[in-house]
């Protein structure tokens, strides 16, 4: 039976280096396609080590409560590209300015799919960064709201409300349906 | 298509380059087994040993040359112009084994991650000390450059180790006093000149410099006037509005190591220098190395002109623990097997202090008083590698 991130991530505190080449084969690609979602793949090309050598050097501080690593590592990955955002003054990858480079488009989209997805961009620009963030590691991560509060450094009950906020504008913006918030916002104990 | 798929494709992206993850993970192996081997050995990067170093005569060195460069420039630039002083007689072929420990890596690669990772830990030191009215930047070194002593129409190459000590006020008025330790011949054919030449006495004064206000350019008060954000940073560097000097990535490597070295840079200077360098091409990291005095640390380098310079920093601290000057290729202008070090700096102290040293005052333009005593020529012939380090006089 496989380890547990956190089996890892004990493994590697006490100076098993292997334990920590194990966590970065299990979760590097899901960090890389974090960063590459919101900066762009070559970014995240650049950015990756740097999100991993932060990790290896603040691995003690995790919390051993949560089996999966992805939400601490998501963390982690958000303060390296908020840094490297503050130091380049990028635009985010999803607003206007960025589609030039959108490195993302499928050659194959269908035309009318990725018109809507372009009318996605400005209406994702419109919500608060907290609501936004929530609501990307939600959809895009695969994250449950509980695990999206580990990454954000915020308390559940927080992000369950602005993951609401965000569907709420959402739905206002583009008329999702009730399912559509049902799948988002999953029933959790 | 409703919102959900939408979502969901605005974030669809290609997976990462196998490339780009295996960068990563060997990256990641280095720092992770550095760190391991720094934990069993119990090594805590901060005990050099101090090497005792003789007094001697003379200098060919002269305080006009020392004078006229910075703190810092002044230290490779007179490697350089040891060089071209220097009679090329043609390649040498020599042992490869010392030289690429691991495999060179292009911006972003291993070199880079290293470097981003000492950004990280710079960041994280304490504020440094600046030196107030009427107090000095202090910093000790031991370190050894050829000299080049003409002899007619002939000339020999010695390694001179010395004691470096430099006092830097925050208006870059100090001092410099130097001591020479026992120099030992670059090669075998550097003595037979030698001994052709008569066995003439190899000179080594120490020496004692004063200079006034800015006559040691890379101290504290130009230093807080640099961008800590890594692109201006790099662009004011690339510019050479800071210290002047050619084009090309090996200057500017050379001047993030001249802002490094007898410097008290701030956290974040430190931290965008690294940056600064993770993203000049063709820097490598040669992984864990020991600098002249045995203490391990991360090597980062630049290859010029046959000439392998190497910057040691300690991983936990991102202090810059040493450098090495090796010959790796032709071109260098020694006539040196590869792997032939032509010149190591072991930094031992640093610290703001209260006053200069009792002895001469401060005058205004930069005076040396040099200290005489007789000393015996260079008697050994040391062939300076990594593996054989050069022995000092007691």
């Amino acid at each position: 039976m496989d380890e547990t991130d956190e089996q890892l991530l004990g493994g590697s505190k006490v100076g098993d280096p292997a334990a920590f080449i194990e966590l970065f084969w299990r979760h590097g690609s899901a960090v890389h396609a974090y960063l590459a979602r919101r900066t762009g793949r070559q970014d995240a090309d650049d950015l990756l080590s740097e999100v991993w050598l932060r990790a290896f050097k603040s691995r003690t501080n995790y919390d051993c409560r949560y089996a999966d690593a992805r939400p601490w590592l998501y963390g982690i990955a958000r303060n390296v590209l908020r840094a490297h955002w503050s130091q380049t003054a990028r635009p985010l990858a999803f607003t206007e300015e960025a589609v030039a480079i959108d490195p993302w488009s499928d050659a194959d989209r269908r035309l009318d799919a990725a018109a809507q997805v372009e009318m996605l961009r400005p209406i994702l620009a419109t919500l608060s960064e907290d609501e936004r963030e929530v609501l990307l590691l939600v959809v895009w991560e695969q994250l449950t709201p509980a695990e999206a509060a580990v990454t954000l450094g915020i308390p559940q009950g927080t992000a369950r409300s602005r993951l609401h906020r965000a569907l709420s504008a959402l739905r206002c913006e583009v008329g999702a349906d009730s399912s559509v918030l049902n799948r988002l916002y999953p029933k959790e104990a | 298509m409703e919102i959900m798929e939408l979502l969901q494709q605005l974030g669809r992206v290609e997976p990462a380059d196998p490339e780009v993850l295996d960068r990563t993970a060997d990256a990641l192996l280095v720092l992770a087994g550095d760190e391991e081997r720094w934990a069993t050995a119990g090594l805590n990067g901060t005990s050099g040993r101090v090497v005792q170093l003789v007094q001697g005569t003379d200098t060919n060195r002269g305080p006009a040359s020392r004078a006229a460069g910075r703190t810092g420039v002044s230290r490779r630039r007179w490697v350089t112009r040891v060089m071209a002083a220097v009679l090329v007689v043609g390649a040498a072929a020599g042992t490869d084994m010392l030289l690429h420990p691991r495999s060179p890596a292009g911006p972003g690669g291993a070199a880079a991650a290293v470097l981003n990772h000492l950004a990280l830990v710079a960041y994280d030191q304490p504020a440094t000390s600046t030196p107030g009215p009427g107090q000095f930047l202090y910093v000790s070194s031991t370190e050894a450059y050829t000299a080049t002593i003409a002899i007619q129409t002939n000339s020999f190459t010695v390694l001179r180790p010395e004691n470096r000590q430099i006092w830097i006020a925050a208006n870059g008025s100090g001092r410099i006093k130097e001591s020479f330790g026992q120099p030992t011949f670059l090669s075998a054919h550097d003595r037979n000149v030698w001994e052709a030449a008569g066995r003439p006495t190899i000179p080594h004064a120490s020496t004692e410099m004063s200079f006034g206000p800015g006559g040691l350019a890379n101290g504290p008060t130009n230093l807080a006037n640099l961008p800590t954000n890594p692109t201006a940073l790099a662009a004011k560097i690339a510019s050479r509005k800071i210290e002047g000097g050619p084009s090309g990535s090996a200057e500017e490597f050379t001047q993030v190591g001249d802002l490094l070295r007898e410097t008290d840079a701030s956290p974040a200077l430190r931290s965008a220098l690294y940056r600064v360098a993770a993203k000049i091409p063709g820097v490598e990291t040669l992984g864990t190395v020991a600098d002249h005095s045995g203490r391990r640390g991360v090597g980062v380098a630049y290859v010029h002109n046959g000439l392998r310079h190497e910057l040691i920093f300690d991983p936990r601290t991102s202090a810059l623990l040493g450098e090495y000057y090796t010959v790796v290729s032709a071109g260098s202008g020694y006539n040196v097997p590869n792997g032939t070090v032509v010149g190591w700096v072991v930094y031992l102290q640093s610290s703001i202090v209260n006053a200069l040293p009792s002895g001469s005052g401060t005058p205004l333009s930069p005076v040396m008083s040099a200290t005489s005593a007789s000393s015996d020529p260079a008697n050994q012939a040391s062939n300076s590698t990594r593996a054989t380090s050069t022995t000092l006089a007691p």
